[in-house]
């Protein structure tokens, strides 16, 4: 938020863009006043000690419909990120019964898209990580894997970026499509090139 | 990496499993269409990917055999959509009385994918409805149940026990790099098949299924030759090698009439203490190596002796 705040806080102040702050949200079902009467917390489940993101979807839901009346092109669901929903107590299970509801509702019914950020490694052992991030890439038509350099930190290349476009599942199986790209990270802007295409080094 | 599928009812069929490496459910399609074009009703009981996505690709004279049961838009009830099919009516009673709304006759019971119903009810009981599937539907007979698997959602043990109660795997992979060509690439795939009369199959293929059939053969439309008739398998199988010991136990040497200079020249063995196995293989030379040439007269090759029973390969 910080980065692009000026044009995001535009885009809030004319209805674009719904935020929810989860850090703020926990803090007000642990330490804040009683809910009124018909108000719902998306992040209910943390004071419940439960696991169900029944309210959380419908907070989704209800913040789409209301921005469904005005003339904007296809919603996009942004979630950054699932994994703390882990670590809050979630099992996985319920965070994939979220996604695939979110899916339906922004994908299916309102035909935009959803982004989603988790994090993993090759070598983790994280077991319920690791479900939720197999059960995305299984979902998912874009895979966008953010890695660092094999070779370690380096200046002016800050990591490497796998795309990955899955092929259809019609009737024709096609192999998923990689692409690899290198980036550097700037004040308010990333640069992308081929791999070994730094400008520092050409 | 290998996905699996797995077969679970009573009832024979393959059904692909897969990993996030490489998709199965365009194999399992195939499937579909397959019953479809044999004349059975086909109900799928989708709760990974929308009606219309499942749908796609598929001919009208497949889609007109389709019963879809809707499982992906409400499964646990959040908002009340009446008609779908509820993760709670996965039972043998309910996916019967489901059944009973299609026509009689031959039915092929399609599950996409029986990991999402695994991630959300007990094996035993998932396991236990499957059994009990053909006995419930009484209206009609399944024929097969095909279910898609991704075996990268669940612990080795639960696909292993999935294995040991299916019909039929098929394992889905990746073909290696420069394998196929353009974005038709194949894929690899594995199946093991348990038939009724206790016999085993085991396959590995490399496939890039649009039907049913088992992809494309890579032995067709060559310019060579890489098959053998049934002539010349049996002069084959019957030539004897060079190295074939004799009665004597000597492995005398053969004695080509001819050779060309692309032929290698080989050194003899000192001895073999074995003698080589009869497996048939194509015929090679076997020369002396010259120690000395004193002269441009080539040395003469020794004749083998009169014990020796092995014929020259020139011979046949």
């Amino acid at each position: 938020m910080r980065l692009y705040q000026n044009s995001l806080t535009a885009a809030k102040e004319r209805g674009q863009l719904v935020f929810l702050e989860g850090l703020k949200s926990c803090f007000d079902v642990l330490f804040g006043e009683e809910q009124h009467v018909g108000q719902t917390n998306p992040l209910q489940f943390v004071s419940e000690n439960g696991s169900n993101l029944k309210t959380m979807y419908e907070f989704v839901r209800t913040s789409l419909i209301a921005s469904g009346s005005d003339s904007w092109k296809c919603p996009v669901l942004l979630v950054d990120d699932l994994s703390i929903l882990l670590s809050l107590g979630v099992r996985p299970v319920d965070v994939l019964d979220f996604i695939h509801y979110c899916r339906v509702a922004v994908c299916s019914q309102l035909k935009g898209n959803i982004v989603v950020l988790v994090h993993s490694s090759d070598d983790s052992e994280d077991e319920e990580n690791e479900l939720v991030v197999n059960s995305l890439c299984h979902q998912s038509n874009l895979i966008l894997w953010a890695e660092g350099l094999a070779t370690g930190f380096c200046k002016d290349v800050h990591g490497q970026l796998k795309i990955i476009q899955k092929g259809s599942s019609e009737l024709k199986a096609e192999r998923n499509l990689l692409q690899i790209y290198q980036y550097k990270i700037q004040d308010k802007n990333v640069t992308f090139f081929a791999r070994g295409m730094s400008a520092a080094v050409l | 990496m290998w996905g699996e599928t797995i077969s679970i009812s009573p009832a024979p069929g393959p059904f692909p499993a897969d990993t996030a490496e490489c998709e199965g459910r365009s194999l399992l399609k195939t499937f579909v269409a397959a019953s479809a074009h044999r004349g059975e009703s086909v109900h799928v009981f989708g709760f990974e990917i929308p009606e219309e996505e499942f749908r796609a690709g598929f001919d009208p004279d497949v889609t007109v055999r389709l019963l879809y049961q809707d499982g992906f838009t409400d499964p646990l009830r959040w908002t009340g959509e009446a008609g779908g099919f509820g993760a709670e009516e996965f039972t043998a009673l309910g996916v019967a009385g489901r059944l009973a709304r299609g026509p009689a006759g031959p039915t092929t019971v399609v599950l996409d994918s029986l990991s999402w119903l695994l991630l959300r009810q007990p094996l035993p009981a998932v396991c236990q409805t499957l059994g009990q599937i053909p006995r419930a539907a009484t209206s009609l007979r399944v024929t097969r149940i095909l279910a898609l698997l991704h075996e990268d959602l669940h612990p080795p043990g639960l696909v292993e026990t999935l294995r040991s109660l299916a019909r039929a795997v098929v394992g889905v992979g990746p073909a290696p790099e420069g394998m196929g060509s353009g974005g038709d690439a194949p894929h690899l795939a594995s199946m093991l098949q348990r038939k009724g009369t206790g016999k085993v199959l085991k396959k590995v293929g490399e496939g890039k299924w649009r039907c049913p059939d088992w992809g494309v053969d890579p032995a067709a439309n060559l310019t060579f030759n890489l098959r053998l008739s049934d002539t010349e398998r049996r002069a084959r199988d019957g030539m004897s090698l060079p190295f074939h010991f004799t009665v004597s136990g000597h492995a005398p040497f053969s004695q080509p009439a001819h050779f060309s200079q692309a032929t290698p020249l080989l050194g003899p063995p000192a001895q073999c203490p074995q003698p080589l196995p009869s497996r048939p293989c194509p015929p090679f030379f076997f020369l002396p190596v010259p120690t000395a040439v004193s002269g441009p007269t080539p040395l003469p090759l020794a004749p083998p002796t009169s014990s020796s029973s092995i014929q020259s390969p020139l011979s046949l």
